[in-house]
């Protein structure tokens, strides 16, 4: 489903950031990636969504090397990707419903499947009530919820997740946690950055550490910490 | 862009919001480009009307040829007949000294009331030669030589100057085309780059959300067009407005100007720019959105 091969990442500056990454993640897996701030998981997440360009190695993606993509081919990468943001990135201009049949019309669907497609991820998202509202009359929860449905309908096979628990309160983080679980079981592969070590270790699902730029830990059923 | 018809509510939209976003600039904007239009949009309409006076005028080409008071009737129509032989002359025939007054009381019109300040008629008879313009200085060069032909008088300066205007007008209508393309490029681009500056975490969650570039940049396209259209239609109505007091102004105390019909002119103008500044609105968006494309 995603895997890195011998990846590495130098800025223009000299600084490397990524130092020979291998790594596999399955299709439907739920996979942790933890480290500390500046470790190297936000490129990670940028290389997967073609973001940024590796210095060396390669980065499959449903049996696509991804390093070869032309400019024209990324659009079509990213719609197989969705991405929830710690900041949301909702428009405020916009109502629940418009930010997430947004999410349909930049990838060009036509206005009938908006119109079915968009009520079914405010209902799996427990929002088809909020429908109307603006973002700021939302909660972080609620805003970090039409953000997944954002992210989910277009029905994407994979889940890129940064951390989006990252500005919630631990109720409103177990919510969003309880829906990825859910989209997760309906067969999306998800990957999510965090920090929040309660989440990952309750969790119990494959975490992998980065440290300095390499993969320091990948364990089956892991922890946040190895002593965990 | 396959569904690109289908999306149109949401292109429109779009524009809006970014009307919306940014009004004040976009105001000043419209206002600017509809000057620059409307400056256009004058000096095309003096570059037609100029060059069809001219063209009116040159049908006219005529020469007034004076011949000595002491000829006979039987000799001014010899000299007529003459007159008639030399090649490049179209036609000649006399107009009485009567003629002559009566012209002069139509071309005046009210204002003939000064001609009655003089006791005898102050106009003399004369021979009335219609000419080929590219034969004035052979006609003239015979003219002269002619017996019984005392002066002779054409229209040659005034066609001269309506030349000399004409073209400075033609310079001008380059020049200024010229300024009003790169000033409207200019603006254009620059209030697309402020509409891509203002929107540029939008533009980046498009892009992760796989929105095709011509996606996103369709509405900045639509913004600039709409922009110079209106800056367009607003030039056009101006211009309209403007020439119809012109002519108004000229219809009193020039009426002799051959000017072509108001209406034909502001239909041209108006066709003219129209599809102009929808071009101009197209390139400028372009320009703006090329000029930002790795935002």
């Amino acid at each position: 489903m995603i895997e890195f091969v011998n990846v590495g990442k130098t800025f223009p500056d000299g600084q490397q950031v990524l130092n020979n990454i291998n790594l596999y993640i399955e299709r439907g897996e739920f996979v942790f990636l933890v480290g500390s701030s500046g470790a190297g998981k936000s490129t990670m997440i940028k290389l997967i969504l073609k973001e940024t360009e590796p210095s060396a190695g390669k980065i499959i993606i449903d049996n696509k090397d991804i390093t070869k993509y032309r400019r024209r081919d990324i659009p079509y990468l990213r719609r197989s990707i969705g991405v929830v943001f710690q900041d949301f990135r909702l428009l405020h201009e916009k109502t629940v419903y418009e930010n997430i049949a947004f999410a349909m019309e930049v990838i060009e669907a036509p206005p009938k499947e908006i119109r079915r497609q968009v009520p079914m991820v405010l209902s799996m998202v427990g929002l088809s009530k909020k429908a109307s509202l603006y973002p700021q009359q939302l909660s972080g929860g609620e805003q970090q919820r039409v953000s997944l449905a954002r992210a989910m309908v277009n029905g994407p096979s994979i889940l890129i997740a940064d951390e989006p628990t990252g500005n919630l309160d631990p109720d409103m983080s177990w919510d969003i946690m309880k829906i990825l679980t859910e989209i997760n079981q309906r067969g999306t592969t998800i990957l999510m950055a965090t920090h929040d070590s309660e989440i990952v270790n309750k969790m119990k699902k494959r975490v992998v550490a980065i440290e300095n730029g390499t993969i320091s830990r990948d364990e089956k059923r892991g922890g946040y910490c190895c002593e965990t | 862009m396959k569904h690109i018809f289908c999306n149109t509510g949401y292109f429109f939209r779009e524009v809006r919001t970014l009307f919306r976003m940014n009004w004040v600039s976009n105001i000043l904007t419209l206002i600017s480009t509809g000057l620059i239009f409307f400056l256009l949009a004058m000096v095309i309409s003096g570059w037609w009307i100029s060059d069809s006076v001219m063209e009116s005028v040159r049908g006219e080409a005529e020469m007034s040829v004076y011949y000595d008071e002491r000829l006979e009737d039987d000799g001014v129509m010899q000299l007529v007949e003459r007159i008639k032989e030399i090649e490049g002359v179209q036609g000649a025939h006399v107009i009485s000294a009567d003629e002559a007054y009566d012209r002069m009381v139509d071309i005046l019109g009210k204002d003939a009331r000064v001609l009655e300040y003089f006791d005898d008629n102050p106009f003399g008879a004369f021979v009335e030669v219609r000419i080929s313009l590219d034969k004035v200085q052979p006609i003239m060069e015979v003219l002269r030589r002619t017996e019984g032909v005392a002066d002779i008088r054409d229209n040659r300066e005034v066609l001269e100057r309506l030349h000399q205007i004409a073209e400075i007008l033609s310079v001008l209508g380059y020049l200024i085309i010229a300024a009003v393309g790169i000033s409207t490029l200019v603006i254009l681009s620059h209030i697309i780059r402020q509409g891509i500056y203002h929107n540029r975490e939008q533009i980046h969650t498009l892009r992760l959300l796989g929105a095709p570039e011509a996606f996103i940049a369709f509405p900045f396209l639509m913004a600039g067009l709409l922009l110079t259209l209106l800056g367009g239609g607003v030039a056009a109505a101006l211009a309209a407005y403007t020439l119809k007091f012109i002519y108004g102004q000229m219809a009193g105390p020039l009426p002799f100007i051959p000017l072509p019909p108001i209406g034909a002119v502001i239909q041209s103008m108006a066709t003219l720019m129209l599809p102009l500044s929808a071009a101009l609105g197209i390139a400028g968006s372009l320009f703006g959105l090329m000029s930002e494309r790795r935002f």
